[in-house]
C-alpha cells in the first residue's frame, strides 16, 4: 500500500489537462506511442469536442522512482458545476491533486471550487504551470496568483508543457514524493467507495471504486449499502487502457467490479460495497442520492420516431444513471419524454449525444425546475411540467426550489455580477475576497432563475472569468405564475413557463419579441401574444411574407442558389406546426435566449 | 488576359463539337473597355472553333460612362448586336448612393448615343428598393426607361448582402433596408406599368417586348449548355456537369499559361438537377412544365406537393394552367419561398 498514490486532476477547461495526463500515460507506458491517440482518457467524441470531461475516468500507471516499483492510480474529474457531486467523489477517493494552470492565461475562476474541494478533502496540491512552451506564457505573474491563493512555497511549483514533454518527469516524481500514501486496513471489513461505472453492452454496468479498508475478492458475496443489494463479484481487477482482472484488490487501491448488473440505476457514486460476509459497520460518508434539477420535455422531429426516440434513452440510461425521463404528449410537439437532467450542461450533452450516437434529432422545451403546488384540498403535487400547475381557483400556493449559490470573479466584475443575480431574484449573503484582485460572491437565489439564460450572461459581463456553483437549499413559497404564449389565438403547450409575477409583463414582452425574430415570416400574418390566464399582457406581429427571392440567377448564381434553398427547405422540415403557424425549433428555446 | 482567355476558348471548343452556338455573351467586369481590335480576336477565335451557323444574338454589357467615339465605333463595327445598359437609376442621387461613376446625364443620353447609329436591340438595368430613393422617383425612373422605347429592360430589387459596404452600412446603422412591403409594391408597380407599355415580364427580373426576349439568360433557365471564359466564369455542358473558373485574375493568367488547372467541378446528381429545374422555371413567367418533370424525373409534381400548392394558389401566388405551374407576379417575389418548399432533398440514411 505504501507505494499506491491515488491522485486526480483539477484544471480549467483548455488548460492542457488531457495532453498533459496524455504525456504521463506515455512515459510510464502505459500507452505505447503508436497507440496514443490524443486525450486518451476522454473517449467520447464529445468530450472530446467540448474539451471537458463528462464522466469520470480512471487508468493505473506502473512508475519505477529510484528502485521501487509505484502503481500510480489517475482518476480523471468532469469540470462542470453539473456534475460537482461526482467531482467531490472522485475526489474523496484521492490522496493527492495536480492542479494544472496554464501559464499564459492564469488561475481561472472555475478552477477554484474544485480545488476548494480538494483541500476539503485534505488532498496534498501539487501546482504545475502548462503550456510554458508557448511564447506569450507568464509563468512569474502566474506563480504568484498560485502562491496568493494556495500558500504553497513558490519554488514547490513545477513547470510543464503537455505538447513538448517537458516537466513531465518531475512531475511523477512529485507525485510519490509529495502525495501521501493511501492508508487502511487490508484484513478490516471491505469498505469501497464507488466514484464511477460505465456501461458495456457485453458485461453490463462496471463499477469503478477506491477502497478504503479491506480486500475485494473474485467471487465474493458483495452488498451495495444505499441499495441494500447484493451481487457475486463475477470479476475484479484494476484499470489499465483496458481493465486488467485480478484475483483481488485490496486496501487503498482502485479497482472495477463486474457483477452482471444491468440497469446503471443500481450502481450510485458514492455508494459503499461491501462484503455481504464480513460487512463494514458504516458507509463511506458524502453519498447523496443525485436528483434531477432541471426537466424539459424532448421530442422526436419526426413525430413517428417516438419508439426509435424511446429506445435510444433507455440505452443512454444504461451508462447514465443521472438521466430519467416519462412519456409525456404536447399538442404542439406529439409524443415524446418529460425528462429530468442534473443541470443545464447536461440536458445539453444529453441532447447531442442522443443527435450523435443515435442520430436522433430533438426538439427541446422550455426547461423548468420541480416545484410543489399545494392545493385548496390541502394536497401536495410535484409539478415538473407547466401543464401539471392547477388552475388558479384550485390553487392554495406554490414552491420553489432555491440555491445557495457561488460566484467567484475578479474584483472589477462584482458589480455587474451582483446586479444580475439581484435581477435574477438573488440576495446577497457574503462577499469574501479570496486575493486582492479575486472575490467570492455568496447567494440565495430560486434555481429555476439559472435556468433561463443565466450561464451566458454571467460569462459575457464577467468576460469569461467568473466560476458559478450551486447547492440545493430546500424549498420555498413563491408568487408564481403560468405564461402561456399564443400564436394566432392557438396556445403553443410547449411554450408555457412558470415564472415570477413579478418578471412576467418584462418576460412576456421579450419572449414575444424573440418569437418574432425566430419564426419566419409566412403567406400571412402571425399575431404573437403572451397571456396569463385569460389576460394578455404582451403582443406582437409578424407580417406577411412579400418578398423572398435573390434578383439574379444567371450561370454562376444556379449552384450556389440551389443550395441555399435546399438549406431553407432542410431548416422547414424540422419545424412544427401550431394551427397555421411554422414554428422552427429554436422558437421552442426562445426563453432561453432572450439576451442573445 | 486576353490572350489567357483566347487559349481557354480554343482549348475548350471540342466541349460545344456538336453545338451550334446561340448567343455570345460579353459581359461581368467591363467588356466595355475592350478596344475593336480586341472584340474581334475573340470572333476570330470563335470563327475557326466553333460552329457559328445559328448565332443570333451577340451580347456586349456597357456602362452609361463608356460611350466615347472609339467604343461606339466598335459596336458600329463588330458582330454585337445587342447592348446591356447599366443604367441603374437616371437619378444623381440614387446613383451616388449606389457609387456609380456615371451621372444620370449620361445615362439619359447613352441610350440615344446608341440607337442614333442603329443598334436598336438594347437592354437596360433598373435597380428598385434603393434605400435612398421612393416611390415617387422609382415612377419617374420606370417611366423614364419606358420613354427611351428600348425592348428590354432588366430591373433588380436592391440586395444588401453581408460583408460588402453596403452590409457594413447597414450594420452600423448608415442604411436601412427598404422594407418588404414597399420593395413588394415598387415590383408590382413595375410589372403593371411596363406591361402597360407593352413590355412583358417573363423572369422575375427581365421584362421585353414581344420577341425581345433575352435568348441566352433565358437559356441559363432552359438547361442549354454554356461555357464561360476568364475568372470566375461559369460553364455547364446541359447534362450533369456544372464547373467554374478560378476568380483570381493573376492565377487564372498563370494557370493558363501554365497549362495546370484552372477551375473546379461539380457534377450533379439527379435530385440537383430535379431542384434546378424548379427553382429557375418557377422564377419564369412560363412555370415549371409538369410534363417535363413527369418525363424527365419521374415525378408528378402536383400530387407530389399537392398540400403546399394549393395553398400558394389559394394565397394568389401560384397556378396551375395547361399543365404548366407558374406564378403570379406576387408569388414571383416569393420565388425562392414556394421553390424550396418544392424541392427534393437528400434521403437520411435509415439505420
Amino acid at each position: 500500500m505504501k507505494n499506491i498514490r491515488n491522485f486526480c486532476i483539477i484544471a480549467h477547461i483548455d488548460h492542457g489537462k488531457s495532453t498533459l495526463a496524455d504525456r504521463l500515460l506515455q512515459v510510464t507506458g502505459t500507452v505505447d506511442d503508436r497507440k496514443l491517440v490524443a486525450q486518451t482518457l476522454d473517449d467520447m467524441d464529445l468530450e472530446r469536442e467540448k474539451g471537458i470531461t463528462i464522466k469520470a475516468h480512471a487508468i493505473q500507471m506502473d512508475y519505477t522512482y529510484k528502485g521501487q516499483k509505484y502503481v500510480l492510480n489517475l482518476i480523471d474529474t468532469p469540470g462542470h458545476v453539473d456534475f460537482s457531486y461526482e467531482v467531490s467523489r472522485s475526489i474523496a477517493a484521492c490522496e493527492g491533486a495536480l492542479l494544472i494552470v496554464d501559464s499564459t492565461q492564469g488561475i481561472q475562476a472555475q478552477t477554484i471550487s474544485n480545488l476548494y474541494l480538494a483541500l476539503e478533502h485534505d488532498l496534498e496540491i501539487i501546482p504545475v504551470l502548462n503550456k510554458l512552451d508557448l511564447p506569450n506564457a507568464e509563468p512569474e505573474v502566474v506563480k504568484d496568483q498560485i502562491v496568493e491563493l494556495i500558500g504553497c512555497e513558490r519554488d514547490s511549483i513545477l513547470s510543464a508543457s503537455g505538447k513538448t514533454g517537458l516537466g513531465v518527469d518531475s512531475i511523477l516524481e512529485a507525485i510519490v514524493e509529495r502525495i501521501p500514501a493511501p492508508s487502511g486496513d487490508v484484513d478490516a471489513p471491505l469498505q469501497a467507495m464507488i466514484f464511477d461505472s460505465m456501461f458495456n453492452s457485453f458485461r453490463g454496468i462496471i463499477a469503478y471504486y477506491r477502497i478504503l479498508n479491506g480486500t475485494l475478492r473474485k467471487g465474493d458475496k458483495v452488498k451495495f449499502m444505499s441499495t441494500d443489494r447484493t451481487y457475486e463479484a463475477d470479476e475484479v481487477g484494476v484499470l489499465g487502457l483496458d481493465l486488467k482482472p485480478k484475483p483481488f484488490v485490496a486496501a487503498g487501491d482502485v479497482g472495477y467490479i463486474i457483477s452482471g448488473i444491468k440497469t446503471a440505476t443500481e450502481v450510485k457514486v458514492g455508494d459503499t460495497i461491501t462484503t455481504v460476509a464480513n460487512p463494514c459497520t458504516v458507509a463511506v460518508k458524502g453519498f447523496e442520492d443525485v436528483k434531477p434539477m432541471v426537466f424539459a420535455g424532448l421530442y422526436p422531429v419526426d413525430t413517428d420516431e417516438y419508439e426509435e426516440l424511446r429506445a435510444s434513452m433507455e440505452k443512454l440510461q444504461l451508462n447514465d444513471a443521472s438521466l430519467v425521463f416519462e412519456p409525456e404528449s404536447s399538442a404542439a410537439l406529439g409524443f415524446g419524454f418529460r425528462c429530468g437532467f442534473l443541470g443545464m450542461l447536461h440536458m445539453e450533452i444529453i441532447q447531442e449525444r442522443l443527435e450523435r450516437e443515435f442520430d436522433m434529432t430533438v426538439i427541446t422545451t422550455v426547461p423548468n425546475v420541480s416545484y410543489f403546488a399545494y392545493t385548496t384540498k390541502g394536497e401536495t403535487l410535484e409539478i415538473h411540467n407547466p401543464s401539471e400547475l392547477p388552475p388558479p381557483d384550485k390553487l392554495e400556493y406554490v414552491e420553489e426550489p432555491y440555491i445557495k449559490a457561488q460566484v467567484i470573479t475578479k474584483s472589477e466584475y462584482v458589480g455587474s455580477v451582483m446586479t444580475l443575480c439581484i435581477e435574477k431574484r438573488g440576495i446577497l449573503t457574503n462577499q469574501l475576497y479570496l486575493t486582492s484582485d479575486r472575490v467570492e460572491l455568496s447567494f440565495e437565489m430560486p434555481l429555476a432563475e439559472i435556468v433561463f439564460d443565466f450561464y451566458d450572461r454571467l460569462k459575457t459581463i464577467s468576460k469569461g472569468y467568473a466560476s458559478f456553483d450551486y447547492f440545493p437549499a430546500g424549498y420555498k413559497q413563491s408568487d408564481l405564475v403560468k405564461m402561456d404564449i399564443l400564436l394566432n389565438g392557438d396556445q403553443v403547450d410547449a411554450l408555457s413557463a412558470l415564472i415570477h409575477r413579478d418578471h412576467a409583463f418584462d418576460l412576456g414582452k421579450k419572449i414575444c419579441l424573440k418569437l418574432k425574430e425566430l419564426i419566419p415570416r409566412q403567406q400571412f400574418e402571425i399575431a404573437l401574444q403572451a397571456a396569463i390566464g385569460a389576460k394578455i399582457i404582451a403582443r406582437e406581429t409578424i407580417k406577411a411574407l412579400r418578398k423572398d427571392v435573390t434578383a439574379k440567377c444567371y450561370g454562376g448564381d444556379i449552384s450556389r442558389k440551389r443550395k441555399l434553398l435546399e438549406k431553407q427547405k432542410e431548416g422547414k422540415k424540422r419545424m412544427r406546426q401550431v394551427g397555421s403557424v411554422e414554428v422552427p425549433q429554436a422558437a421552442f428555446l426562445a426563453v432561453l435566449k432572450l439576451n442573445s | 488576359m486576353m490572350a489567357a482567355m483566347r487559349q481557354e476558348l480554343t482549348s475548350r471548343s471540342v466541349e460545344l463539337e456538336n453545338e451550334k452556338i446561340q448567343t455570345v455573351y460579353f459581359g461581368g467586369g467591363t467588356p466595355s473597355l475592350l478596344s475593336y481590335e480586341e472584340i474581334m480576336q475573340f470572333f476570330e477565335v470563335l470563327q475557326k472553333h466553333y460552329n457559328l451557323d445559328h448565332l443570333e444574338e451577340i451580347t456586349l454589357e456597357a456602362n452609361p460612362d463608356d460611350f466615347s467615339q472609339d467604343f461606339i465605333y466598335a459596336i458600329e463595327k463588330s458582330p454585337i448586336n445587342r447592348l446591356s445598359i447599366g443604367i441603374q437609376s437616371f437619378f444623381d442621387e440614387d446613383l451616388a448612393f449606389m457609387n456609380r461613376v456615371h451621372s444620370a446625364s449620361q445615362a439619359d443620353r447613352c441610350v440615344k448615343l446608341a440607337q442614333d447609329k442603329g443598334i436598336d436591340n438594347i437592354t437596360i438595368d433598373l435597380i428598385y428598393a434603393i434605400p435612398s430613393s421612393n416611390m415617387e422617383r422609382w415612377k419617374k425612373n420606370v417611366a423614364q426607361g419606358i420613354s427611351l422605347h428600348v425592348p428590354h429592360i432588366s430591373s433588380y430589387c436592391m440586395t444588401i448582402e453581408e460583408k460588402t459596404t453596403f452590409g457594413n452600412w447597414e450594420r452600423k446603422g448608415r442604411l436601412v433596408q427598404v422594407p418588404d412591403e414597399k420593395a413588394s409594391s415598387q415590383y408590382l408597380y413595375l410589372v403593371s406599368a411596363l406591361e402597360d407599355a407593352n413590355i412583358h415580364q417573363y423572369e422575375i427580373s427581365n421584362f421585353a417586348k414581344s420577341g425581345f426576349e433575352s435568348k441566352h439568360n433565358s437559356n441559363y433557365w432552359t438547361g442549354i449548355p454554356y461555357l464561360g471564359v476568364g475568372p470566375s466564369a461559369h460553364s455547364f455542358n446541359g447534362k450533369n456537369s456544372r464547373r467554374w473558373n478560378v476568380s483570381n485574375n493573376i492565377s487564372y493568367m498563370k494557370k493558363m499559361m501554365a497549362g495546370e488547372h484552372y477551375h473546379q467541378e461539380e457534377v450533379l446528381t439527379p435530385r440537383d438537377r430535379y431542384n434546378e429545374t424548379i427553382m429557375t422555371s418557377l422564377r419564369t413567367k412560363k412555370g415549371v412544365s409538369l410534363e417535363y418533370i413527369k418525363k424527365e424525373f419521374h415525378l408528378d409534381l402536383y400530387t407530389s406537393f399537392q398540400e403546399s400548392i394549393e395553398e400558394h394558389m389559394r394565397h394568389g401566388l401560384a397556378l396551375l394552367e395547361n399543365k404548366y405551374l407558374r406564378l403570379t407576379p406576387q408569388g414571383l417575389f416569393v420565388a425562392d419561398k414556394i421553390a424550396s418548399d418544392l424541392f427534393l432533398l437528400e434521403e437520411k440514411n435509415e439505420h
